[in-house]
């Protein structure tokens, strides 16, 4: 095998020359990277240096101005979220991405609840036993224990949070993105995240958007940094670099 | 349904303030009309009340998702005059025009609604007044006569108990919706729609679509309660539907679906058609005016979201709360 051959089939993930206006704001210009099997990229910049456009056109949200995306070397188009969902892409937001009115085990499987299928098919009812007893396991493994059949609205940034990361986990996807996830975390469920992200990076490669580059450091294999749109700097996390040499980059 | 269920729709303000009122209102009644409490009226109360669950139920998909249809008024009319213009004729062939009228609407307030981003209640304002229009038009301001024998007996034929057919077409729209709404894919759709439209579509739903198809589905349940309206009066006029208007919104609201969409239990819509049927029924029966039903409506409304406002949570209520609160 070719070392090209090699680096072609080791890509999950490129983004070629993406860019994306609005109206006469040009959020991203020209970002190319490539995401590999196995690692965690991390993503870093301030507000309004384009980490978030980027997540939102890999997740289908919104359409890029120009540039194409390539999921294991096929051109992809994504129209909606639902189109990237159908690509094996998760995603854990800023924002949680819950419904309020909705219980931890249906936020758990919203958009993608399993169903029970009755009279070869015709029938198809949520299966509600299945929900619970699978965001119950999945949650505890990162040590919670939630009541699942409560509304979500009555816990904490925290084990909210802890919902959003699982259920992207659960669906065991082909790549993995999480915008800015430990926000809301304590540190000992950042920690425990960070373990269970390590754990998993292996077989679900990860998109890590973050502010804070001590966390980037300790969890990604590479970090590419965006300022106003651009790739400005890229690096290897482990190469030793300290944060006042990345913090010239900024 | 199992105990939790149960306890989830009965014992929050919503639940409460029906079942009180419901229970309120059938001793009032009871004491002041000795025909209130009886078989035969009983049976007229779920006759009456079919029409108003036909096109509540229709609402309440709806505003479980956040949005709002008033032009079922229009379409309901609609659905009837044009079942009467196409009689005598094939009732398969008559049904499937009237219903075919009905999803026409539905669909035009989907596409002003979700692809022109008009708010619904706006889009179905501007339809209920257009369809209006085409039905003075097509009836030429005049009732039009039913001649068919068999649309009648399908939609308000007497074949149990003498029990109309119409209270058996609720009884199952009832059923169906509370199956959809609850058990199904597209029924969780909606409350994740109603709910957080953002996070429902970040996850995968296509709201707009969830949204469209009920746009379709209220206006089809129009349709039905525009056949069974024609069905029986044996005719169809222009204004049949305007009595609807208020209750018909009235009933999903007082059962606690909220008109920013992610609440409602179609069992409670169910308990709120019931008290607003019995109202209009309590009223007639005591040869009160019509306005009396429109002043018992308005204070049964506003004091059930002014409960409502001052609970501010929808949570469960434990018995011991409510006691606490009786004797405070």
């Amino acid at each position: 095998m070719s070392q090209d051959e090699g680096e072609v089939s080791d890509v999950i993930l490129e983004c070629r020359n993406i860019s994306k206006s609005f109206d006469q704001i040009e959020a991203l210009k020209d970002v190319s990277f490539k995401l590999r099997r196995g690692e965690v990229l991390g993503l870093e910049g301030d507000n309004g240096a384009g980490k978030s456009t980027m997540i939102k056109i890999l997740r289908g949200v919104i359409q890029p101005t120009s540039g194409e995306i390539y999921i294991e070397g096929k051109k992809k188009v994504f129209n909606s979220p639902r189109d990237a969902i159908r690509e094996g892409i998760q995603c854990v937001y800023q924002e949680a991405a819950l419904v309020e009115q909705l219980s931890v085990a249906e936020n758990f499987f919203i958009g993608q609840e399993p169903v029970r299928r009755y009279a070869n098919g015709l029938i198809n009812f949520v299966d509600f036993e299945k929900m619970e007893k699978d965001s119950y396991e999945y949650l505890a493994r990162m040590g919670f224990h939630l009541k699942v059949t409560d509304e979500i609205r009555n816990f904490s940034g925290g084990e909210r949070q802890a919902v959003a990361v699982m259920r992207a986990l659960y669906f065991k996807p082909k790549i993995l993105f999480l915008d800015e996830p430990t926000t809301a975390l304590s540190e000992k469920a950042k920690r425990a995240l960070f373990d269970l992200l390590r754990a998993s990076k292996k077989v679900c490669p990860m998109i890590f958007v973050t502010h804070d580059l001590n966390d980037a450091i300790e969890l990604c294999d590479r970090i590419i940094m965006l300022r106003l749109g651009k790739i400005v700097f890229e690096f290897k996390a482990k190469e030793g670099l300290k944060v006042e040499e990345i913090l010239r980059y900024m | 349904m199992n105990i939790n269920e149960i306890k989830k729709t009965f014992f929050n303000v919503n639940g409460i303030v029906l079942i009180v009122a419901l229970v309120g209102l059938t001793i009032l009644f009871s004491l002041t009309s000795p025909y209130f409490f009886t078989p035969i009226n009983l049976r007229v109360i779920f006759e009456s009340m079919s029409i108003l669950a036909i096109l509540a139920t229709g609402l309440h998909f709806l505003l479980v998702a956040g949005e709002i249809d008033i032009s079922f008024v229009s379409v309901l009319e609609l659905s009837a005059i044009t079942a009467a213009l196409f009689t005598p004729g094939n009732t398969f062939f008559i049904i499937l025009a009237s219903l075919l009228a009905a999803v026409a609407v539905g669909v035009v307030n989907g596409f002003f609604t979700l692809k022109v981003g008009i708010p619904s209640f706006l889009a179905t304002l501007a339809t209920m007044v257009g369809v209006q229009g085409i039905v003075f038009l097509i009836s030429n301001y005049r009732s039009v006569v039913l001649r068919n024998d068999l649309l009648p007996q399908i939609f308000y034929g007497r074949f149990f108990g003498n029990i109309a057919t119409a209270v058996f077409w609720m009884i199952g729209f009832f059923i169906v919706a509370g199956i959809i709404l609850r058990y199904t894919k597209f029924g969780r759709w909606v409350y994740a729609t109603g709910g957080n439209e953002k996070a429902a579509r970040l996850m995968g739903i296509p709201t707009k679509m969830v949204k469209f198809k009920l746009f379709i589905i209220s206006a089809a349940m129009a349709g039905v309660a525009g056949l069974i309206v024609a069905s029986r009066s044996l005719a169809a006029r222009p204004g049949m539907g305007e009595a609807y208007l208020m209750p018909a919104i009235a009933a999903p609201i007082l059962g606690g679906a909220l008109l920013t969409g992610g609440r409602g239990s179609i069992v409670r819509t169910a308990l709120g058609c019931l008290v607003l049927t019995i109202i209009i029924n309590g009223v007639n029966l005591l040869g009160l005016e019509p306005a009396h039903q429109n002043i018992f409506m308005g204070v049964i409304l506003v004091s059930a979201l002014s409960i409502r406002s001052f609970r501010k949570e929808d949570k469960e209520i434990s018995f011991k709360r409510i006691l606490k609160f009786i004797r405070r």
